[in-house]
This record gives structure tokens, sequence and C-alpha cells, in this order.
């Protein structure tokens, strides 16, 4: 049997999860395309090519929404370019959006190396690393379940499947209720003889509200 | 059509395939896919009708698709509009430079003239820098 099976081919330490999710460009939201032109044999792009080979998966994992597209061998010089455009995607733009040119941005890489390339990719399109960490905050309440509230994926516990609903709406059995645990501990008592506490349970589980 | 990527962007590039009338243009467009179990990027084709305002594209051009206001469609698969010609069938422009290239070289120098230097070169290796006492 072929051992790792899908560890194969040159560098497969770039087809794992976690190098992808370690990419450091994410490009601000205005960019929409990014076009990259290159020679297949040439040594003045070497460099872009090898930027491709190791960074282009992780500028794709980190920007879904951007098309990269590749363009071989189709002008003598390797040059990469972005497509800004203010306009969203979203299908319910009203057509008073009336931003709606485009802007080009060519970026030369004539016998540039990769990092070079890199770095300037990041440092003119790509957000600051202070936005990430603002974006980071935003989305975290957001995306960690176990919260809720404002700014959350559910605004109350109750609305989870299996948790217990809101007291407000549906009163809880004694067992679970301070008046009883705590003041009137011998209605507690008697109350307990009728019924057990996992049966008031299963009953309130059944009532409506 | 196969599944559409992020809900229709706002601007795309593509190719044109098909056209069935002067006006309707079938644009292919390549967006690349996570694929789960590699976790590799391969580039899934999807096809989309474009109208085409000024008539001037060719089966095969590379084309700028910008996103169409929703009054103006035909027909709801219509969703774009062919806004730019980035690169002409056979007349590609290299944007840094502006002249016309052909792959791997520019048509404004004439290749024979550019075979000549290169052998030139070759024949005779830098013997520009070597000799400091002449």
């Amino acid at each position: 049997m072929p051992a790792p099976m899908f560890m194969r081919g040159a560098a497969p330490w770039r087809n794992t999860l976690a190098y992808l999710e370690s990419g450091k460009i994410i490009f601000r939201p205005i960019v929409r395309i990014f076009t990259l032109n290159y020679t297949l044999d040439k040594p003045d792009s070497d460099g872009l090519r090898r930027f491709i080979f190791w960074h282009l998966a992780q500028i794709q994992y980190k920007n879904p929404n951007v098309q990269c597209v590749q363009f071989k061998n189709t002008t003598p010089t390797p040059f990469v370019s972005f497509y800004l455009s203010r306009s969203s995607s979203d299908d319910t733009e009203s057509e008073a959006n009336s931003d709606n040119d485009y802007d080009i941005v060519h970026m030369d890489c004539y016998k540039k190396t990769s990092n070079e390339i890199h770095d300037s990719i990041r440092r003119v399109m790509g957000k600051s690393e202070l936005q990430q960490r603002i974006d980071l905050e935003l989305t975290a309440r957001l995306e960690n379940p176990a919260n809720f509230g404002k700014d959350c994926a559910h605004y109350c516990m109750c609305l989870v499947y299996g948790q217990m609903s809101c007291p407000g709406r549906k009163v809880l059995p004694e067992h679970l209720r301070g008046k009883f645990t705590r003041y009137k501990i011998d209605e507690l008592d008697e109350m307990r003889k009728k019924i057990s506490d996992e049966e008031a349970l299963k009953e309130y589980w059944k009532r409506p509200f | 059509m196969a599944a559409q990527v992020a809900n229709l962007p706002s601007l795309i590039i593509g190719r044109v395939l098909t056209k069935s009338n002067t006006t309707t243009a079938i644009v292919r467009v390549l967006q690349m896919q996570l694929d789960d179990k590699f976790d590799m990027f391969f580039n899934q084709r999807i096809d989309y009708k474009a109208f085409d305002k000024r008539e001037k594209t060719k089966v095969g051009d590379i084309v700028l698709l910008k996103k169409r206001p929703t009054l103006d469609c035909r027909y709801p698969l219509e969703r774009y509009e062919i806004s730019e010609i980035v690169y002409e069938l056979g007349r590609i422009k290299d944007p840094l430079t502006g002249r016309p290239c052909n792959g791997l070289r520019y048509l404004d120098e004439s290749f024979v003239a550019k075979e000549r230097e290169d052998q030139l070169k070759r024949s005779v290796p830098t013997t520009l820098n070597a000799l400091p006492n002449k």
C-alpha cells in the first residue's frame, strides 16, 4: 500500500490546511480580480513562478471571493494586475450604485524574487495587520456557537436544540427553581414524594409552554 | 449551469466561447475551487451568458464582465455585460509597455534582428569588462 496517500507531489505540505490557513495576504475588499501573467520558460519570470507555486493557494484560500486567473505565455514580461471595484456583489443592490467603474493596477515582476513580490503585494493590496485583528475580533463572537447575545449566532441560548427554554415563558420544574430549593424546601419534599425529579423534567419537556 | 461561486461577483474575467448572435456571448470563466480531500485548488469552468453592447468581441477574446443592473436584463440568465476586452484575439497588447506582443516576443522589433543580436551576444561572451588596462 502506498504510504501517505495524499502527501504526494512537489512540496506536498503546500496542500495542508495548516499551511493554507497561515497565508498572510488578505486582500482589501476593493480587489475583485487578481491576474497573473507569466511565461513558463524564461528566467525573468522565475520569481513569479515560485510565488505562484508557494503562495497562490494561500491567497485563494484566504480570499474566496477574488478570482485569481493565470495567463501563461501571453506577454514576454511577467506582471501581476489587480482589478478594483467599489461595488459589492449583492443581488439586492439598487441601480443607484453608480460606482460601477473599475480601476486596474499593474505591478511589474520582471526579475523579482518571490519574496519581493509577496511583500509588495501585501503592502499595496493586503489588509494591514491591525485591520486583520479588528476583523478577527468582530467575527470571533459570531463564529463561536457557545456565544449568545447581540452580534452572535443566536440571540438567546433557548434557541439552541437541547437547551432549556426561556424560564420567563415556560415555568421550570420545581426542583430547579430557587423559590423552592431555598425557601420552600418542605413543599419541594412533598412534591418529590409525588413525582420524582426526572419525571418532572420529562413533563417539563412535554409541556408546550 | 454548474454551481456558482460566491453569489455572482461583480467583476469577472473570462474567455468568449461562442456568440449565438452579435449581442449575446457565452463566456467561460475559471474560478479556483478547493477540493476537500486533497486541499488543492482546481480550476472550475463556469459559463455565463453576457450581453455585448459594442458587438466587437470575437470568439476567443479575453473579456472583462461587469454585473448588469437588474432592470436591463432581458432574461434571468443574463446577469453580466461585457465591459472591456482585456486581450483581443491576435492583437494582445502588453499593458505595461503598450507594445503589441505575440506570446514570448514583441511584434515591434523584427524577429530577424533580435535573432542576430542574440547570436552576437552568445558568440562574444563578456569581453566588455575584461580588459581594464587597455
